[in-house]
């Protein structure tokens, strides 16, 4: 590209090559330009410095502007959901256990379970405790182990370009 | 049903709600046949590429989980990838036909606005371009991503895309050199009309 030789003093080679190089990536039209870039360089992009580089720009602009306007055919979005139903028809029913919710399933084992003597309750919940006081004595979660207890269900999150579902990892 | 966001309606389509991947289809079909079609230069190849994004959706929509890449830059990724495996494969197949195609005449609804043999030359400089700067173009110009999303999509790094995007520019500038005159007549047209 052409650089204006009569460039003036205030703008340093850092300016001159930074601007010149997002009208090269972006065009002339300064919304397309990377927000930082564009709030950096905006004003000073419209220098008479940079006419050349930027009438380049505008050229291409205009060019890449008469590309054929795209729309997808409705028929398209007909075969798109078609495979939807066939993907669903096809997928095995598999009993989905979080399908009833907890409390539902906490009151189907209460109903099953038949009232225990007052005694025999005590006897486990002091076998609870003690059991609870000798385990509790160990060391406790290694630093590792804590850290993973914080992966829940929804860090399972990420899925790669080929469809799989991925760990992620910040 | 169109006012629930992506992710929403990803879970509900991955538990077979077709109302919920109806919106989805409308939301985005446009938006991933418009790259495809962009890179791929053929409605056909377009329609099979955007056909088979959504396909490899419906087939990962139950293991989908809130928290991960914003649904729309995914769905570019795959079609990206579908677009690039495609034309990698043309030319293996074909080395000599490898470059897109033209866009066919009858393809352009907008025929009467233009000029058809600047739009042959347009056309014919975008389908000469190496595949991934074109590509580049077309997420960045036409879907107007920013340059990060673009990156990601295309996993390459910023800078590695800027790259892309200012040789594939270059690289059309030489080829419509003699253009010059009607663009910049277009451009003055533009202006004045705005």
């Amino acid at each position: 590209m052409t650089q204006n030789p009569h460039k003036p003093d205030s703008l340093d080679q850092d300016t001159v090559a930074a601007v010149t190089h997002c009208y090269h990536a972006y065009g002339g039209d300064f919304a397309r330009w990377p927000e930082e870039a564009r709030n950096a360089f905006s004003a000073i992009a419209k220098d008479e410095a940079f006419a050349d580089v930027r009438k380049e720009a505008l050229l291409i602009d205009a060019a890449l502007d008469e590309d054929l306007e795209t729309k997808a055919d409705e028929a398209l979005q007909d075969r798109i959901l078609n495979d939807f139903s066939a993907k669903m028809q096809h997928r095995s029913p598999s009993p989905d256990i979080f399908s009833v919710s907890l409390f539902d399933r906490i009151v189907s084992v209460l109903a099953k379970i038949k009232p225990l003597p007052a005694a025999a309750l005590a006897g486990i919940g002091a076998i609870g405790f003690a059991y609870g006081a000798v385990a509790g004595a160990g060391a406790g979660w290694a630093p590792e182990y804590e850290a993973y207890a914080y992966l829940g269900e929804n860090n399972f999150a990420d899925l790669t370009e080929d469809g799989e579902a991925s760990w992620v990892v910040d | 049903m169109g006012s629930h966001s992506d992710e929403v309606l990803v879970e509900r389509a991955g538990r077979g709600d077709r109302a919920a991947a109806a919106a989805l289809v409308l939301r985005h079909t446009d938006k991933i046949y418009a790259v495809c079609y962009r890179t791929l230069r053929t409605r056909e190849a377009a329609e099979d590429a955007t056909q088979e994004t959504f396909l490899r959706l419906w087939t990962n929509a139950n293991k989908w989980r809130p928290q991960g890449a914003k649904l729309e830059t995914w769905l570019y990724r795959v079609a990206m990838n579908i677009c690039l495996d495609q034309l990698r494969k043309r030319k293996r197949e074909a080395p000599e036909e490898a470059a897109p195609e033209q866009i066919d005449p009858a393809d352009r609804p907008d025929q009467r606005h233009f000029n058809a043999e600047r739009r042959a030359r347009i056309d014919d400089a975008m389908a000469k371009l190496p595949d991934r700067q074109r590509a580049a173009i077309a997420l960045c110009h036409f879907q107007e991503l920013s340059n990060i999303e673009a990156a990601k999509i295309m996993d390459i790094s910023v800078d590695a895309l800027e790259s892309l995007l200012a040789r594939g520019r270059r690289a059309l500038r030489d080829r419509l050199s003699p253009l010059r005159d009607d663009l910049s007549g277009r451009m003055s047209d533009d202006t004045k009309s705005a």
